[in-house]
């Protein structure tokens, strides 16, 4: 009763174009991260991450390349209307793909709060100049 | 640190790993590592030690509501990029998504009035409100109701010679004519302290003639900057790398007023020399890198050295770009300060990353 043209809402029909809700909530029964073992080379895994773009793939892949253990690491969108990130990772088989990806995000995770302090510090030395 | 470019070991890879170099025709050494071998005889690609960790800085130098300015120093840029992207396309906000558009007769179609609306910032705090899910009901807890009616009239017994704003009540439709209806006692309450507004009053949404009238009610949702850009809580958010303008030689006399005249941007002054007048650099970071100073051939300014001087000249300006040192700028629309919205990403980001963790670790 609140609300003005209740039912007009219900009837509003909309052009086959994707919603905003396909980026947003993952359909039903399906994994963030999937991972697949590429079996024409050693040691390599495909990544696909749903619903994730170039920030994290850009980010996973110059992480990776740090490590002295990965030998190939490199991220995909397949097609801008699908909203995948697909990441591949080669390492030497001292360690698995996963290990090494778990070990990026541990690693951007202690960065990211290293500079969130960081920003912190620089803000209150901003103020204080004031 | 910077080599002549006449010098034997030029461009060493020390170098290319610390800077771009900005040419007349185009910059050189922009690439990335390939993989961790690219530089590891140089001990510069490493995992991530506290060391680096510690190195990381951020100096603020200019923090106002719609416009943030800080420096970001020895962060790798694709950390610097993701928070970015962030801030651009996944802090939520508040914006209008429907228009029941009731009457409109002004000369401007339904879908243009409707689209402009939506890109009107609105001071509501984010928190306050649920996401609307498709197939949701449309309740208090997840919509907030806007309505605007204004009809355009005479200004009975005015000259006709006059303005339209004189002539006409109403001729300017403004974002401030964006009325919140609030849907009930506890809405009323929830945003007693802060009703929402158009973060600007004198946004300027249409204009209309005498008899001319848009009659409409609205409907905000929470969303974020990925689905819509009128979601995006700031108007840009950039970064560039530090410029660096490096004098190898020192230019004298002459060829140093004619450099400093040449800078649009006026990075260079004049200072008095031992011998002659050398020129400095002194706003460095005024420089657009437009590469005027270095640029040679037809109406350059050193056209109007002599022939010799010109090569010598050539070699003695060098520009580059720090890879490790970035000005990263936030212009808020006003809806959240400028600084919340960095503090924000961070927070976004880490929820990213630990929710895919978890996701993996299974
Ligand atoms: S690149 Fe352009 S702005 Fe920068 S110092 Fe040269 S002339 Fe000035």
């Amino acid at each position: 009763m609140y609300f003005t043209c209740f039912e007009f809402y219900a009837k509003l029909v909309v052009m086959n174009v994707p919603g905003p809700e396909e980026l947003l909530y993952l359909p039903e029964g399906m994994d963030k991260v999937t991972c697949e073992e590429d079996k024409r080379v050693p040691h390599c895994s495909i990544f696909t991450f749903h619903l994730e773009d170039h920030t994290l793939g850009n980010l996973l892949r110059m992480q990776l390349l740090r490590y002295p253990k990965v030998k190939f690491a490199a991220y995909q969108i397949p097609h801008p209307l699908v909203n995948d990130c697909i990441l591949r990772i080669q390492t030497d088989g001292t360690v698995t793909p996963k290990v090494a990806l778990l070990q990026a995000f541990d690693d951007l995770r202690s960065i990211t709060e290293n500079l969130e302090k960081a920003f912190d510090e620089g803000h209150e030395i901003f103020l204080k100049r004031k | 640190m910077i080599p002549d470019s006449s010098s034997e070991n030029y461009p060493n890879l020390r170098y290319q790993h610390d800077k771009v170099q900005v040419n007349e025709d185009a910059p050189s050494f922009t690439m990335s590592m390939n993989d961790y071998a690219t530089y590891s005889n140089l001990g510069l690609l490493q995992p991530i030690t506290p060391d680096l960790i510690q190195a990381m800085a951020i100096r603020v130098l200019k923090n106002e509501q719609f416009d943030l300015l800080f420096d970001v120093a020895n962060v790798d840029l694709s950390i610097v990029n993701a928070i970015r992207r962030i801030i651009i396309a996944e802090i939520p906000t508040v914006a209008i998504e429907t228009v029941f558009m009731k009457n409109n007769t002004s000369v401007m179609p339904d879908e243009v009035l409707s689209h402009r609306i939506g890109l009107v910032p609105l001071k509501v705090n984010p928190d306050l409100l649920e996401y609307r899910n498709p197939g949701d009901p449309v309740t208090p807890e997840n919509t907030l109701a806007f309505t605007m009616h204004v009809q355009c009239t005479n200004k009975p017994g005015v000259d006709q010679d006059l303005t339209d704003k004189l002539k006409y009540n109403n001729s300017h439709v403004y974002s401030r004519d964006i009325k919140w209806v609030p849907q009930g006692q506890q809405q009323e309450e929830k945003f007693a302290h802060s009703p929402p507004v158009p973060v600007h009053d004198m946004i300027l949404l249409l204009q209309m003639r005498p008899n001319q009238v848009v009659s409409m009610d609205m409907h905000a949702v929470k969303g974020i900057g990925k689905t819509h850009a009128k979601f995006s809580p700031v108007a840009t958010a950039s970064y560039r790398l530090l410029p660096e303008i490096n004098l190898v030689r020192p230019i004298l006399g002459r060829t140093a007023e004619l450099l400093r005249a040449a800078c649009p941007l006026n990075v260079f002054d004049i200072e008095d020399g031992p011998e002659a007048k050398r020129c400095v650099v002194a706003r460095p970071r005024n420089c657009s890198m437009c590469r005027e100073c270095i640029r040679s051939g037809n109406g350059s300014w050193k056209d109007q050295l002599p022939e010799k001087d010109r090569e010598e000249v050539n070699k003695s300006i060098v520009l580059t770009r720090a890879k490790d040192y970035v000005i990263f700028s936030v212009e808020s629309t006003g809806i959240l300060d400028s600084s919340t919205l960095v503090l924000q990403a961070f927070d976004i980001f880490l929820q990213k990353i630990k929710q895919l963790n978890a996701a993996l670790s299974v």
